[in-house]
């Protein structure tokens, strides 16, 4: 393992931010077994005490999380590249790592959804003088815990099984997937054309959805229906900037890979445009457990969690914008400079 | 007199013409608490004892008792600045006591604490010193200034309003710490010990604000080991506080 300063902060941090979750989740399974806010007696004067400690806690270890993820990303994508032989960007650095780092990236992306949709619950919490999703939030964390566990134990194998002397390949990793031209046009057997198109659509109807959530009244279904939205649209958005959208920034044709957009000869334009991207991904679902029954069905909790759906779903919209905008806005200005799109 | 209510909840209670008012009253449910590490055990280990108290708006109670009998600790204890061990304290009828940090600390801001050691900020003036506590409020800087000076003449402290606190001696400390406990018109207020280096001149003074804010509907509790209180305060009630439980003093 290369004792890259960058990888070593991760590594440190990742290990400190998850010892902070194991502390905060004794806590949190003791106000599972014991939490009772009518009870007035010292154990659990001692819990609601302990659980703004634990909030804490989490909040620190959520803010170490994010820190890793994304040291983790510029290291593959800037860093890693230079000590692999072979490797160009993050594609030749996940294929030295062998099937640790998609794992990693995996693992790594369920325990930042959770971490997202706890941080927004426990601010719904707070904003309460009863904190009434305590013991709601407690049963998050001890989802969190598994989650965080995988994530340290999948980071750690990744990082320190990775060969530095084998070479690898990272352009024919692109280009070997593709027997022909024609399957370079297509994806999962649907022209690419046709992907830009439902991208399209599908983010005409985000923007609406989302639109309809943040100014029209809550209800339920909306919450639902933007989520089934989001799942369509985060898989059609990658799929068109990969195979569409990204051949704009490269200025070539079917370099379908979406770890060049983090080079700096790009720009380092995939680090906003997968943050907009990821944090649809993260926002959406919180939207979505904030409109379950167990959540807004609290009288006290509804009108905060309102508010709070509202500023979510602003937010998502604003994530959109900034994607759609980094996506298409090289194709458009391409079409305008040479008069052409790039297809074929 | 002390009334004991069991855990219940005050309703809103209505005032004048069409305005409306949360009733202001304090009160003390089940109230235990005990430092931690006292090393004593069992029940001689708390301080405080199961006291249900409540302190009407509207009404000055005097809280006495020998020293360390647990006066200021019941009044840190009133206005949440120490969590209980047991029980709580309800606010208009709200749980203060059991409320996160951030909700309790904006509720203590219509509280007025007047403690007995006076925790001025020696590098500010005594109005800067008494204008704090109206800085969340709205108004501005001018306005603040007024109001300051306004509750620091009514204490006879307004020729050292430019003086930095660190310069006053001990009574003219207490008093600029009386106005700052009152200067935001505060709902609540506590007392600790408030006379403790005043002459009966400036005594009656603090008294006759304290009957003032209590006259506008504020709870005013004041807790003094001094006997002669009367020649200063006109309470309304007087509890007695022994062995760690609160009662009407004979």
């Amino acid at each position: 393992m290369t004792r890259h300063p960058l990888l070593l902060a991760v590594l440190t941090s990742d290990t400190l931010g998850f010892l902070l979750l194991l502390g905060a989740s004794i806590t949190a399974f003791r106000i599972t077994l014991h939490w009772d806010p009518q009870d007035t007696g010292s154990r659990q004067l001692r819990l609601q005490a302990l659980s703004e400690t634990t909030a804490a806690a989490i909040v620190w270890a959520f803010g170490l999380y994010v820190f890793t993820t994304v040291g983790l990303v510029y290291a593959i994508t800037n860093i890693l590249p230079d000590l692999v032989p072979g490797a160009m960007c993050g594609t030749g650095v996940l294929q030295a790592m062998r099937s640790g780092g998609p794992r990693m990236l995996i693992y790594r992306f369920v325990a930042l959804s959770l971490f997202w949709t706890w941080w927004r619950l426990e601010k719904v919490n707070r904003a309460l003088p009863e904190a009434p999703l305590t013991s709601f939030n407690a049963r998050c964390v001890l989802l969190l815990l598994p989650a965080c566990a995988l994530a340290l134990h999948a980071s750690w194998q990744a990082l320190t099984a990775m060969e530095y002397q084998q070479p690898v390949d990272c352009c024919a990793i692109i280009y070997d997937q593709f027997h022909s031209l024609g399957d370079a046009r297509r994806t999962m057997g649907v022209g690419n054309t046709a992907w830009v198109g439902a991208f399209g659509v599908l983010t005409l109807a985000m923007t609406a959805a989302a639109w309809a959530v943040w100014k029209g009244r809550r209800r339920r279904w909306l919450s639902l229906l933007l989520t089934c939205l989001a799942i369509g649209w985060l898989l059609v958005a990658a799929i068109a900037l990969v195979r569409s959208f990204a051949a704009y920034h490269y200025g070539v044709l079917h370099h379908y890979c979406p770890w060049c957009l983090f080079l700096p000869e790009h720009r380092l334009a995939g680090f906003p445009l997968w943050t907009a991207w990821l944090f649809v991904a993260l926002e959406v679902p919180a939207i979505l457990v904030m409109s379950t029954r167990v959540v807004s069905g609290l009288p006290a909790v509804a009108p905060v969690v309102e508010g709070e759906s509202r500023k979510a779903a602003r937010r998502v919209l604003l994530a959109i914008m900034i994607f759609v905008l980094l996506a298409v806005g090289p194709a458009v200005w391409w079409r305008l400079q040479f008069g052409m799109w790039l297809t074929g | 007199m002390v009334v004991s209510k069991a855990g219940g909840r005050n309703p809103p209670r209505f005032i004048g013409q069409g305005e409306l008012t949360l009733a202001t009253d304090l009160e003390c449910c089940h109230l235990t608490f005990g430092y931690p590490h006292d090393g004593q055990a069992g029940a001689a280990a708390y301080l405080l004892r199961d006291i249900q108290a409540i302190f009407p708006g509207g009404q000055i109670t005097l809280v006495s008792g020998n020293n360390g009998v647990g006066k200021s600790t019941l009044l840190h204890l009133l206005v949440c600045l120490l969590r209980p061990t047991r029980g709580e304290v309800l606010a208009a009828g709200q749980p203060v006591s059991r409320w996160s940090a951030a909700h309790r600390d904006h509720w203590r801001r219509r509280v007025g604490i007047i403690f007995q050691q006076d925790y001025l900020i020696d590098h500010l003036t005594v109005l800067e010193n008494v204008f704090l506590p109206l800085v969340p409020q709205d108004g501005g800087p001018r306005q603040w200034r007024a109001r300051a000076m306004e509750q620091l003449a009514r204490l006879n402290a307004a020729e050292f309003a430019g003086r930095p606190a660190g310069l006053l001696s001990g009574g003219q400390r207490q008093r600029v710490s009386a106005a700052r406990a009152l200067v935001a018109s505060p709902d609540y207020i506590v007392a600790d010990e408030p006379i403790a280096h005043q002459d009966l001149e400036h005594a009656r003074g603090l008294g006759r604000q304290l009957r003032e804010a209590a006259d506008r509907g504020a709870v005013v509790v004041v807790a003094a080991h001094d006997r002669h209180v009367d020649a200063w305060l006109a309470v309304d009630r007087h509890l007695s506080l022994e062995d760690g439980m609160l009662q009407a003093a004979s």
